[in-house]
C-alpha cells in the first residue's frame, strides 16, 4: 500500500477528530484524496455539527483568499516585499479585463489554465531539469515542487535530475535520470514512457480501471502495487516490488505475470521467450580502469593508454538543469548507468568510493550516486562534493581520492541518510567549470565484504 | 480588416460592475470548491460567461446576485467533470451546504469581521506564510522550499494557522458579547 493511501486513513471520518481536521484542510488546499472525499461526504450528510464546522472553516479560507488585499495587503508591506497600490489594483482588474479581451479577440481563451483542462498530478519534489509540455505545444520549463500539471508530458533531463509526481488518489511516480513520460487520467490513468525509467507506488485503482503503462515495446496493467519500469530503445524492463503486474509484449501480444521480487524484459523480438524471473543482486565491489573501451553504458570520451599516460575518460557536456527562460545549464561529466542485466554495485555500510582523476584547473568535483532498493524502487540521488585539496596527487598530476559512501548526502528530502543498502544505478562525476578539463583514470565502489561485480 | 476594432461601449460598465461583485463571486465559488487554483478556473469561466451574456443583464436589478447565479451554474458544470469533487458533494450535500451557508451568513459576516485583527496577532513567521499563500498565491511547494521545510510540514502549518484564526475569531466575538 502506498504512503499516500495510508495517509487517507480508513474506516470513516469522525467529528471532531484529527482526521476531520486533515480532510477539511486537504479540501481547502486542493489535495483531498478520493477516499477522504467519500468519507467526508458521508459524515457531512449525517452530522449537522460537522457540517457547520466545515462551512466555517471553508468560509474563513475563502475570506483569506478573496479579501487578501484588505486583510493581508498592509501586512505584506510590513513583513514581506512592498506591495505597490498598482499591483493590488492590477490583481483585481486583471481578471475582468482578461475576460473581455478573450471575447474581443475572437473567443480565444487567453488564460494559462484553460477551462477544459484539469490538474492531474502535483510535482512533489524536483531536482535538476524538469519540464512539462502539452500536445498543443505549450511548455512549462524549470518546474519547481508544488507545480500542478494537467494532461501532457513530463520531461526529466540530465542523469542527475529527478522528479516525484503524485496523482490525486495518492499514487506516486518517481522519474530519475533522462526520462519522458506522458500521462492522462480520464477515469483511467494512462502513462506512456517514451524513454528512461520510473518507479511507482500505485494506490488500488477502481475496479475495471487499471493504470495502463505503455512503452515502445510493452504495455503493463496495474491495479495497485509497487514496481519500476524502464524503457531503453526497443527494450522495456519491469521489476515488481509488491503485488503483481501483467506485462504484454507489443510485438506479438504475449503476456507474462510478474510477481513480487520478479523482473521481466520485453523487446520487439517476438522470437525471444518472455518470462518473469527473480532479480539478481549486484556484487558489492565494482571497479573500472578504462583499459579496454568502456561499454555504451558509459558517457564520456574514451582515451586509450599511450606511453606513460593511462587509459582514461574525459568529460563530455551534460544537461544539468533548465533555466526559467528555457536555456540549459551545461556541465562537464562522465557517467555510468546500469543495464537491464543489473545494477552497478550493491552498497554496504563500509562501501568506499575511490576515484583517480586529473584536472587542468583545480576545481571541486561532484560525485552523484543514484540508489535503488533491491526491490527495484528508486531510493534517492546522493552527492558528495570533493574539494580541490582532497586526496593524494602524484608527479603526473593524477589525484586519488577515497571517501566512504556513507558521507554522501541525499539531494532530496525523504530518502534514507546515510545511504546504506540498496544498489547503485548511476555513477555521475561532474565538474561545473566548463574549462576544468577533467579526466578520470579509474573509479571504484568497494566493500571489504564482497566479490567484484562483473557488470559490463 | 481593422486589426484593432474599437472596444464595445459596454466594456467599462461591465468592468465596473464586475469588479464590485468579484469578491462575492469568488466567495460563492470557494464555498463549493475551496481549492484556490480550481476556484480560479471557475471564476475565470464565470467572468467570460458574464461578459458574453452582459447584453441580457437587466440594469434594474442588482448585478451581484445575477453574477453569483452564473458562478453557481459554472461551479456545478465544473463539478460534473471532476470525480473527486463529485464524491465530496454528491447525494445532495452540495445543495445542503449552499442552503446552510445562506442561513449562517449573517453570523459569519459578524464574526469574520475580526479576521483582520486575528491575522495581525499571528507570529511573524505564520503571517508571512499566510501572506505568501493567500496574497502572493505562492504554491505550497515553493513556500516549503523557501522555508526549508517539507511540503507536508507546510500543509500542516497552514492547517494549524487556519484553526488558530478560527478560534481567535470566535473568541473575539465572545468578548464582544461579554462586553
Amino acid at each position: 500500500m502506498c504512503a499516500g493511501c495510508d495517509r487517507a486513513g480508513g474506516g470513516g471520518v469522525n467529528f471532531p477528530s484529527p482526521e476531520f481536521d486533515g480532510a477539511v484542510a486537504a479540501v481547502c488546499d486542493g489535495s483531498v484524496l478520493e477516499r477522504q472525499a467519500e468519507e467526508l461526504n458521508a459524515l457531512l450528510r449525517t452530522d449537522a455539527a460537522a457540517r457547520d464546522e466545515y462551512l466555517w472553516r471553508v468560509e474563513l479560507h475563502a475570506r483569506l483568499a478573496c479579501d487578501a488585499d484588505a486583510i493581508l495587503g498592509r501586512d505584506a508591506t510590513a513583513v514581506s516585499e512592498p506591495a505597490p497600490v498598482a499591483q493590488i489594483s492590477w490583481r483585481r482588474a486583471a481578471l475582468a479585463l482578461a475576460a473581455c479581451l478573450a471575447v474581443l479577440l475572437g473567443g480565444v481563451w487567453l488564460w494559462p489554465r484553460a477551462a477544459s483542462q484539469e490538474d492531474i498530478v502535483e510535482l512533489v519534489r524536483a531536482t535538476g531539469s524538469v519540464s512539462w509540455s502539452s500536445e498543443d505545444g505549450r511548455v512549462r520549463p524549470a518546474l519547481e515542487a508544488g507545480a500542478r500539471l494537467s494532461e501532457g508530458s513530463l520531461t526529466v533531463e540530465g542523469a542527475a535530475s529527478s522528479a516525484v509526481v503524485k496523482f490525486r488518489d495518492g499514487s506516486e511516480l518517481t522519474l530519475s535520470g533522462d526520462a519522458e513520460l506522458s500521462f492522462s487520467d480520464h477515469g483511467k490513468k494512462r502513462l506512456t514512457l517514451r524513454r528512461g525509467a520510473f518507479s511507482a507506488d500505485v494506490c488500488p485503482q477502481p475496479t475495471g480501471h487499471p493504470m495502463v503503462i505503455r512503452t515502445p515495446a510493452a504495455e503493463a496493467e496495474v491495479l495497485g502495487t509497487k514496481f519500476s519500469i524502464s524503457a531503453v530503445a526497443e527494450q522495456s524492463t519491469l521489476s515488481v516490488e509488491t503485488g503483481r503486474v501483467r506485462l504484454r509484449r507489443l510485438a506479438d501480444g504475449a503476456t507474462v505475470e510478474v510477481a513480487s521480487a520478479q523482473s521481466a524484459v520485453a523487446t520487439l523480438d517476438a522470437t525471444v521467450k518472455m518470462e518473469a524471473s527473480s532479480r539478481g543482486v549486484a556484487a558489492a565491489r565494482w571497479r573500472e580502469d578504462f583499459r579496454t573501451k568502456p561499454s555504451e553504458l558509459w558517457q564520456g570520451s574514451w582515451l586509450p593508454a599511450e606511453g606513460a599516460e593511462p587509459a582514461r575518460m574525459a568529460t563530455v557536456p551534460h544537461v544539468a538543469a533548465t533555466r526559467k527562460d528555457g536555456t540549459k545549464v551545461i556541465t562537464q561529466a562522465v557517467s555510468r548507468k546500469d543495464s537491464s542485466a543489473g545494477r552497478i554495485v550493491s552498497l554496504m555500510p563500509d562501501s568506499v568510493l575511490t576515484m583517480k582523476f586529473r584536472m587542468q584547473r583545480s576545481k571541486p568535483v561532484t560525485v552523484l550516486l543514484s540508489r535503488h532498493e533491491s526491490s527495484g524502487a528508486f531510493a534517492g540521488n546522493y552527492e558528495l562534493v570533493v574539494p580541490p585539496s582532497t586526496g593524494q596527487t602524484d608527479a603526473s598530476g593524477w589525484r586519488t581520492v577515497s571517501v566512504p559512501v556513507s558521507s554522501f548526502i541525499a539531494k532530496m528530502r525523504g530518502y534514507q541518510q546515510p545511504p546504506s543498502g540498496g544498489q547503485v544505478s548511476l555513477v555521475y562525476i561532474v565538474c561545473y567549470d566548463a574549462k576544468a578539463g577533467m579526466e578520470i583514470a579509474g573509479v571504484a565502489i568497494e566493500s571489504a565484504h564482497a566479490g567484484t561485480s562483473t557488470n559490463p | 480588416m481593422n486589426p484593432n476594432p474599437p472596444l464595445p461601449p459596454d466594456q467599462p460598465r461591465f468592468l465596473r460592475l464586475f469588479l464590485a461583485s468579484e469578491r462575492e463571486v469568488r466567495r460563492t465559488v470557494l464555498a463549493m470548491v475551496p481549492s484556490l487554483a480550481d476556484a480560479e478556473d471557475i471564476v475565470q469561466q464565470t467572468a467570460a460567461a458574464l461578459w458574453e451574456k452582459f447584453a441580457e443583464y437587466d440594469e434594474a436589478r442588482p448585478f451581484t446576485p445575477w453574477a453569483c447565479r452564473f458562478a453557481q451554474h459554472h461551479t456545478r458544470r465544473w463539478l460534473e467533470r471532476r470525480a473527486i469533487w463529485q464524491r465530496l458533494l454528491e447525494h445532495g450535500l452540495a445543495e445542503e451546504l449552499t442552503q446552510r451557508r445562506e442561513a449562517l451568513r449573517p453570523e459569519m459576516e459578524r464574526r469574520l469581521a475580526a479576521l483582520e485583527k486575528c491575522v495581525e496577532k499571528l507570529p511573524e513567521e505564520q503571517r508571512r506564510l499566510v501572506t505568501g499563500y493567500y496574497y502572493d498565491r505562492t504554491g505550497i511547494g515553493a513556500l516549503a522550499e523557501a522555508q526549508g521545510r517539507s511540503v507536508e510540514a507546510v500543509y500542516k502549518m497552514m492547517q494549524r494557522i487556519r484553526q488558530a484564526l478560527l478560534e481567535c475569531v470566535r473568541a473575539a466575538t465572545a468578548q464582544e458579547v461579554e462586553a
